[in-house]
């Protein structure tokens, strides 16, 4: 059986409007967090309080939301992780119209380490933990870490987009991505 | 695109050892005529202070406190009169 190419393809829904519109708040938050991180005021705090908005909205999302957001339907075990990992190493990876086993492992760091960022973040606003050193460095430390696995989880799209000949970062930002077929692992 | 958003992440982290961290800097000549910055706590925990973290920027000593009234402070003292420097965060 032959399955139609991507472009023949009738297009779905697969990302919905809460999912984009919360990745959107992450990378313009990330954006305006860092460059407001000296500045006076209290504008880093809000750019805080709208990742925090987002990600607790996403979180809950992962739970109730619409397939492609609910984390117990793409985030695999190692076994299956480390299977997809080897298919991706050959160069055979199936075709995942959701995230992909090592996306959505990706996407547990990420959300993680925003949540460790934003959580610190809210501390040095609070009379109880206001100033203490391991707060501004916890608060650091997981900045560098959010640093050092964006330039990855950009690495995996574009590796993902290349291998499957789709633009998921426009599919990320419309929502829609050509139809399952064949051996594509639907969300 | 890949491209684009490594320069991009590269660029980020270029600005920051580059940016000044500090929010004031002090004048404050040879180290060795500094006062001690446990005696400078032992001051502001006098004066009703509770004092959180404290460490050097600029050539001062930058606090990180609950004053005696009760605000959350970044404050910064020269180390040699321990003079409170004004900062541009004071404002706020």
């Amino acid at each position: 059986m032959s399955t139609p190419p991507l472009d023949q393809r009738e297009q779905v829904r697969v990302y919905d409007p809460l999912v984009r519109l919360a990745h959107l708040v992450f990378i313009a938050g990330v954006v305006a967090a860092w460059f407001t991180r000296h500045a006076p005021g209290r504008w880093h705090e809000w750019v805080g309080y709208a990742v925090m908005t987002a990600l607790a909205l996403r979180l809950l999302w992962g739970f109730v939301g619409t397939p492609a957001a609910r984390f117990l339907r793409f985030v695999r075990g190692p076994r299956a992780t480390q299977r997809y990992a080897a298919e991706l190493l050959r160069g055979h990876a199936p075709r995942h119209l959701g995230h992909n086993p090592l996306g959505a492992w990706m996407i547990v760091a990420l959300l993680l380490t925003l949540g460790v960022i934003v959580m610190t973040g809210w501390m040095f606003t609070t009379d109880r933990w206001f100033g203490y050193a391991w707060v501004i460095r916890s608060h650091e430390v997981a900045t560098w870490v959010l640093f050092a696995l964006i330039p990855l989880h950009v690495g995996g799209v574009v590796h993902a987009s290349r291998a499957h000949r789709e633009n998921l970062v426009a599919a990320m930002l419309h929502g829609r991505k050509p139809a399952a077929a064949g051996d594509d692992v639907p969300p | 695109m890949i491209l684009r958003s490594v320069v991009f992440t590269l660029a980020l982290l270029a600005i920051g050892p580059v940016t000044a961290t500090g929010l004031a800097t002090c004048d404050s000549g040879d180290k060795s005529t500094w006062k001690s910055m446990d005696s400078l706590k032992e001051k502001l925990v006098g004066e009703g202070w509770q004092v959180r973290h404290m460490k050097e920027d600029g050539g001062c000593y930058e606090v990180y406190a609950i004053d005696d009234k009760g605000s959350k402070v970044e404050a910064y003292f020269h180390p040699v009169t321990f003079e409170r420097v004004p900062t541009e965060h004071d404002a706020h």
